[in-house]
């Protein structure tokens, strides 16, 4: 089973999770007040675009049932209005008559969670740059939207040789981990290595909360 | 065995007697079989390294995924030989000695440097994960519409849930015959409407809300 990611933040945080990377924590705040902050008013008024809400943060609604059902409700109802629309005698246009028409179904314009998440990501990356405060550990993503956003050769080297140093241990740690894997070792009482298996993927990843295709462009946010 | 009646016929002959979208459901098993492969023999498959060094790792929702697994060893394994390639990436950030002095000399803004940086740390290619989901998705919906004129096929699924926001949209673009649009389109209202229904009562059951938003937006860990 995949583990949904939560909003609800822990009450006592282990040692790896309080060095998580201060832009992804500066993410998930963003989204949690988002979410916090929804009255599920779904009506066209509402500045929310309940129509945009992208897959994995529609799981997150699930957290507030009442929240879930009315954007899966709008979104049902919209698509059977395209429905409608296809059904409905076509205007002839063009050499051959009818038009194709346009078969989008799924979401419409930006996810809110997502564009809340990317300001509050980059917000936060330009104050640490500002403050020079590099040595923040971020994860892989926010360490290529911090490259990004950096001016000068300074900050620049900074933001490497302190990615360096934390991707560095964790190497460390991983090599260790899968030294004392080996039969001859397993007696070994464990350290910290014990973790590392999860804090390196998640390292590179992101925290569950960074929208999962901005892996595939960190320009996105920076 | 009749002629294109692959295995992913069979299986879609099987999904639409359950609940939901049927390319979602073997499109996630197709995801979940990768991964299931990858912590039980792949991890040292050269291709499947190469792939995971290209794509910097495996996309957010896929690392979960593939954590769930608990494979401590081969994602150790995995993880340790991505951060080589990232450290050397990032060794070429800040280099020490006359390297960092030669680069100042030659790009005193830094700016080339994190351009360099940047081809070298973001990702080269697409979540291996992903790949997979896509390719599936791919090869169900030509199933699909490949057998939809044959009468038993599109019985059994003119009784079916039907298919998801996200898959519908496909699959009616990809439609060669107004018989095959027609049917795919009264599938869909006739689903849509009775999801609809469901969405408009009071309180729902957990499993029913999940389906009724899977129907919505598309399977969980579909895409964005």
């Amino acid at each position: 089973m995949i583990s949904e990611p939560s909003i609800e933040r822990p009450s006592s945080r282990s040692a790896e999770e309080s060095s998580e990377c201060p832009a992804c924590a500066a993410v998930e705040d963003a989204a949690r007040a988002l979410l916090s902050g929804l009255t599920g008013d779904v009506s066209s008024a509402d500045r929310f675009n309940w129509l945009g809400v992208c897959n994995a943060h529609a799981r997150w609604l699930l957290q507030r049932p009442e929240l879930a059902q009315r954007l899966a409700a709008a979104r049902l109802r919209r698509n059977l209005q395209r429905l409608e629309d296809l059904n409905a005698p076509a205007v002839p246009s063009g050499r051959f008559g009818r038009r194709k028409p346009a078969a989008s179904f799924a979401g419409e314009g930006d996810c809110p969670f997502d564009a809340a998440m990317a300001s509050a990501a980059e917000e936060t990356l330009k104050q640490l740059i500002g403050e020079e405060v590099i040595d923040a550990g971020l994860c892989l993503p926010h360490v290529c939207a911090a490259l990004g956003l950096a001016h000068g050769r300074d900050r620049l080297r900074g933001i490497g040789r302190a990615a360096l140093r934390q991707f560095s241990m964790l190497e460390q740690d991983l090599s260790e981990l899968i030294r004392k894997s080996d039969y001859r070792f397993r007696g070994e009482p464990r350290g910290r290595e014990a973790t590392s298996w999860t804090r390196a993927a998640r390292l590179v990843a992101g925290a569950p909360a960074v929208r999962w295709s901005l892996r595939r462009d960190p320009q996105l946010e920076g | 065995m009749p002629s294109g009646r692959t295995s992913l016929y069979y299986d879609l002959l099987d999904g639409f007697k359950q609940p939901g979208c049927s390319i979602c459901r073997f499109s996630l098993r197709a995801v979940e079989r990768f991964f299931d492969a990858l912590t039980y023999e792949n991890t040292n498959d050269p291709s499947i390294r190469n792939g995971v060094r290209a794509a910097r790792g495996f996309c957010n929702r896929h690392t979960l995924q593939y954590l769930s697994f608990g494979d401590e060893l081969g994602t150790a394994i995995i993880y340790r030989d991505l951060l080589h390639t990232i450290i050397s990436a990032l060794e070429e950030v800040a280099p020490e000695g006359l390297a960092g002095v030669a680069g100042t000399l030659t790009d005193p803004s830094g700016d080339r440097q994190a351009e360099h940086a940047l081809s070298s740390l973001a990702p080269e290619d697409v979540c291996l994960a992903c790949q997979r989901l896509q390719g599936s998705e791919d090869h169900y919906l030509a199933t699909l519409l490949q057998h939809l004129h044959s009468r038993d096929f599109a019985g059994a699924y003119e009784q079916s849930s039907g298919l998801c926001a996200i898959h519908f949209g496909p699959a009616l673009e990809g439609c060669r015959s107004g018989a095959t649009r027609d049917l795919l389109i009264r599938t869909q209202q006739r689903s849509w409407d009775t999801w609809l229904e469901r969405m408009e009562t009071g309180n729902l059951d957990a499993a029913t809300l999940q389906q009724g938003v899977a129907m919505a937006v598309g399977g969980k860990g579909l895409r964005p």
